[in-house]
């Protein structure tokens, strides 16, 4: 079998629509990440965060007024899994101990036939989340920063180097946005911790991957069909790796979808994230990076005419 | 066969080396298996028998994460501020405190280091001041004449030694509470990162990590000082102007507690050396009403306050800690101390620490014992106090002990604390991460699952679509991921929950060449090329992509690995090491596998 053997998509002519709708998405997710503000995890936020497995699952809002009492805060509870598990996240100066504490007992004394026992404990101090934090923004900025060089280097052109990047920066940003608007929506945590930041960074690395493969056939192309413009060359080169963009794109959808289905609670939010930044990632090699190279190009050819 | 020799030679010694290192895990995985199918006596007698040899395979095997196996993950941070102070020592004036104390709530407040923050603070306040005038060490050779620089130089110096110090010890007291593969290692300039593999206790690692095991014995105050102090603070919280008087007002209490807002926390005592007492939530807020300059100043001035370690119990049940007065000047400090053990007390039967002190500790004790025969002597450990015994007799030989313990698991990790030595600054737990062990395996299984699902489905997906050459990519993959794991073992990586999703991901990734190239020579079909030559120039020609997107991906791999800690690490290995492997299988094993059909067997392979 064999699909898109002799693609002829005429892509490049319409690249408006593409830009119409990243921008539109991009929009959308900058008033999410700024309106409702990242949805951080508790390596970012600092705080203590317990898992409680119960034998049998048991409603939220009971045992979340329960601890509001000796806790002296309304703790953050929510749901893991099937409903066994829950995910106690509490902002208080009391010492971990106390704080496990008061859930083991109040969840002994709430549900006396319910057994229930403590799986999972953070803590993290504010200062350590402020590093955390840190560290993971100047590795996401650091990323881009080589990425910009290592292609300037490779294809002699910053048009090159600006097309990659502002695709990676769009992915990031757009999937930044749909974990924010679906952040407490769907049954498994979207936070935004360290694990997250590996996604993001293995989406920038695969979304690069998929970017390089065109720019790597424009570069060759350029040299066979020295008379073609820019613009039809770029598209000719998009339909000459169209197939393998699918087939890859296909290969790693397969393996990162099952592992959101049969990954656990732990990777659904890593899993979840690598979905949307395949999925992206395989529409803004073309629509972005490309399209924006054919524009970056022709501008600077109009400066120099 | 021609030319690919020296692939085929490459190829079978990567195989045997990757072999060299995974057998271990897999025997040690047999083993594991053969001892979890033994009856429990006889599991015991083998355990024993063969020790040795299990421990030294363990060594050798790929090491699974915390968040697989269960256990704790602890990031301590050494208290900068205090260890400047400690080494201020005597010459620490309340100047020097002020601008100490200014220093560190600046370094919390926007997250940068003390020691800067502090020579910066000095300078703010007086450009021409010294800090000479704090510090001294004829090692280091500053003296009076050092200059502000070179101080900072030789504190940050001082801080570095203090953290590899530290590391030290927490290795000595994690030994000696015998935790498997601990792994202790520096973070920045002033944390450490501690990883108990199957440790769940926390609370005896939490006190065992954090105690600066900073042993005292202070005397007390006089009674009759210590009770006019506390009538004075009271006063000083009453609303009125009234004076109160402990006797005349006793029975009114209730009603007073209504109005003074230190007695709405604090039981006032006023007997012997206990100043008052307050239940076990309240303490801190009698820690803040009683730190305002003004109250300090109606203490006597050589005394201070401590806190009972261990509470006492009233009627109803109530827990209650004491605040006993005591001197500031501390008799003699733990360093005395050259044995400890923990034993029981002979009439009680309460678990306790009994000390032996070197000549000049005991000399030193015998004095004050001496002179303070029918007065408590305070026992402190880390600023609480855990008994304050009357003295009976002169005590000669150095020998004391530390009663009012909790437990004997308490004595026993006390006297691990001692013997491994006093922490140069107290530790701060910055972070704390615990996983139980039902978890991880529950972990495993759900990434084992995954990942066998999704080779799976990419294996018949490749077949599939590229026919032949798809089942020679899908032997370099199964290669692929047998050499992941051999790279992981050879470099000693640990295999976290993120690792296990990397190697998933690789295995949708690493076909990814494979592709690249098969496309290629399809192309090169088409355009009219023979199948050698289209195999040759396929290959040939998909080489630049291959190699451009896969260093790009690896540059952000080895990016997440220098930022990332803990298990992103892990993530951030299984990438690179799956990079490295898929690019090696994808081109040469597979370029080797598809000659030796073409060339050699001349057949057909079909790319779909």
């Amino acid at each position: 079998m064999r699909l898109f053997e002799t693609a002829n998509f005429t892509i490049i002519p319409h690249r408006k629509v593409g830009y119409i709708i990243s921008g539109t998405l991009i929009i959308l997710s900058l008033v999410a990440i700024f309106g409702r503000g990242l949805q951080y995890g508790i390596d970012f936020r600092g705080g203590i965060e317990i898992i409680l497995e119960f034998e049998q699952p048991v409603p939220v809002e009971e045992i979340r007024s329960e601890l509001n009492a000796p806790l002296g805060t309304l703790p953050d509870i929510r749901r893991l899994g099937v409903g066994r598990d829950m995910l106690i996240r509490v902002d208080t100066e009391m010492a971990t101990s106390e704080v496990q504490r008061i859930i083991t007992s109040t969840a002994a004394s709430l549900y006396p036939d319910n057994p229930s026992r403590i799986i999972q404990t953070e803590t993290v101090g504010p200062s350590f989340a402020d590093d955390l934090r840190n560290a993971a923004l100047m590795s996401i900025i650091f990323a881009l920063i080589v990425i910009f060089l290592y292609i300037l280097i490779r294809f002699k052109k910053w048009s090159y180097s600006a097309g990659a990047v502002a695709a990676l920066a769009h992915d990031v940003i757009i999937t930044l946005g749909i974990f924010t608007i679906l952040h407490g929506i769907v049954p498994f945590s979207l936070d935004i911790n360290q694990v997250l930041i590996a996604a993001f960074l293995t989406i920038v690395g695969y979304s690069l991957n998929d970017t390089v493969v065109v720019f790597d056939r424009i570069r060759e192309n350029s040299l066979i069909f020295k008379t073609e413009s820019f613009d039809k060359m770029v598209n000719r080169s998009i339909n000459n790796t169209l197939s393998r963009t699918v087939i890859t794109s296909l290969t790693t959808l397969f393996v990162v979808t099952i592992l959101f289905i049969f990954g656990g609670d732990v990777l659904k939010g890593l899993s979840f994230a690598l979905i949307l930044g395949v999925l992206l990632g395989t529409y803004s090699s073309i629509f972005v990076a490309s399209a924006l190279l054919v524009d970056l190009q022709q501008k600077t050819r109009k400066n120099i005419a | 066969m021609k030319g690919n020799g020296t692939k085929v030679a490459f190829i079978v010694a990567f195989l045997a080396l990757t072999i060299y290192y995974l057998f271990p895990s897999f025997q040690y995985w047999l083993e594991m298996r053969k001892i979890d199918n033994m009856a429990e006596e006889q599991r015991v007698d083998y355990l024993r028998d063969n020790q040795a040899r299990v421990e030294n395979m363990r060594e050798r095997i790929l090491t699974l994460g915390l968040d697989l196996q269960g256990g704790m993950h602890v990031t301590l941070e050494l208290a900068t501020h205090q260890l400047i102070q400690e080494l201020a020592g005597e010459y620490a004036d309340e100047e020097f405190n002020e601008i100490l104390a200014s220093a560190n709530q600046r370094a919390r407040a926007s997250n940068t280091d003390v020691i800067p923050e502090f020579v910066q603070e000095f300078e703010q306040r007086d450009a021409e001041a010294r800090m000479s005038r704090y510090f001294r060490s004829d090692a280091d050779n500053i003296t009076r004449r050092s200059s502000n620089a070179e101080i900072q130089e030789w504190l940050q110096e001082q801080r570095d030694a203090a953290v590899n110090r530290a590391i030290e010890i927490v290795r000595n007291r994690v030994d000696r509470f015998g935790v498997t593969e601990p792994s202790i290692v520096r973070q920045g300039s002033n944390r450490l990162v501690v990883e108990l593999p199957g440790v769940t206790d926390e609370e005896r690692v939490r006190d065992l990590l954090r105690g600066t095991a900073r042993l005292e014995f202070r005397l007390t105050a006089d009674p009759d000082d210590l009770r006019h102090s506390l009538e004075r603070i009271i006063t000083w919280f009453e609303p009125g102007d009234d004076e109160f008087d402990l006797e005349d007002q006793w029975e009114d209490l209730e009603q007073e507690r209504q109005e003074n807002q230190l007695l709405q926390v604090l039981l006032p005592q006023g007997q012997g050396v206990t100043f008052g007492s307050a239940a076990g939530v309240d303490t801190s807020e009698v820690n803040r009403l009683l730190s305002q300059p003004e109250v300090q100043r109606l203490l006597p001035r050589d005394i201070v306050l401590m806190w009972t370690a261990s509470p006492q119990f009233d009627m109803e049940g109530r827990s209650y800690y004491s605040l006993i007065g005591v001197r500031r000047q501390v008799e003699l400090t733990g360093d005395v101390v050259t044995e400890a053990r923990p034993t029981f007390d002979q009439h009680t039967n309460r678990p306790e620490v009994s000390m032996t002190m070197n000549r000049q500790g005991a000399r030193v004790w015998a004095r004050v014992t001496g002179a303070n025969i029918g007065r408590p002597i305070a026992i402190a450990l880390d600023g609480v106090i855990y008994s304050y015994p009357v003295v009976q007799g002169q005590i000669t030989g150095g020998r004391s002990s530390i009663t009012g313990l909790a437990s004997s698991a308490e004595a026993e990790d006390l006297v691990n604390i001692l013997m491994s030595g006093a922490l140069p600054a107290p530790l701060d737990i910055v972070q704390e991460r615990t996983v139980g062990p039902s978890l991880g395996e529950a972990s495993i299984r759900a990434g084992f699952n995954s990942a066998l699902a999704g080779l799976i489905i990419v294996v018949f997906f490749m077949m599939f679509y590229y026919r032949t050459g798809g089942a020679i990519a899908d032997i370099a993959l199964v290669l692929n991921i047998i050499f992941i794991m051999g790279i992981l073992a050879a470099f000693n990586a640990t295999l976290t929950l993120p690792g296990i999703a990397g190697i998933v991901l690789t295995i949708g990734m690493a076909v990814d060449a494979n592709v690249l190239i098969f496309d290629r020579i399809r192309e090169e079909q088409r355009a009219g090329k023979s199948l050698i030559a289209a195999i040759d120039s396929g290959y040939a020609n998909s080489m630049s992509a291959i190699l451009d997107a896969n260093i790009t991906t690896f540059l952000t791999a080895v990016i997440l690995f220098s930022f990332g800690v803990g298990p992103i690490k892990g993530f951030a290995i299984t990438l690179m090491a799956g990079i490295a492997a898929s690019l090696f299988s994808a081109i040469i094993i597979t370029r080797v596998i598809v000659d030796w059909m073409t060339k050699e067997k001349k057949w057909t392979v079909n790319y779909g």
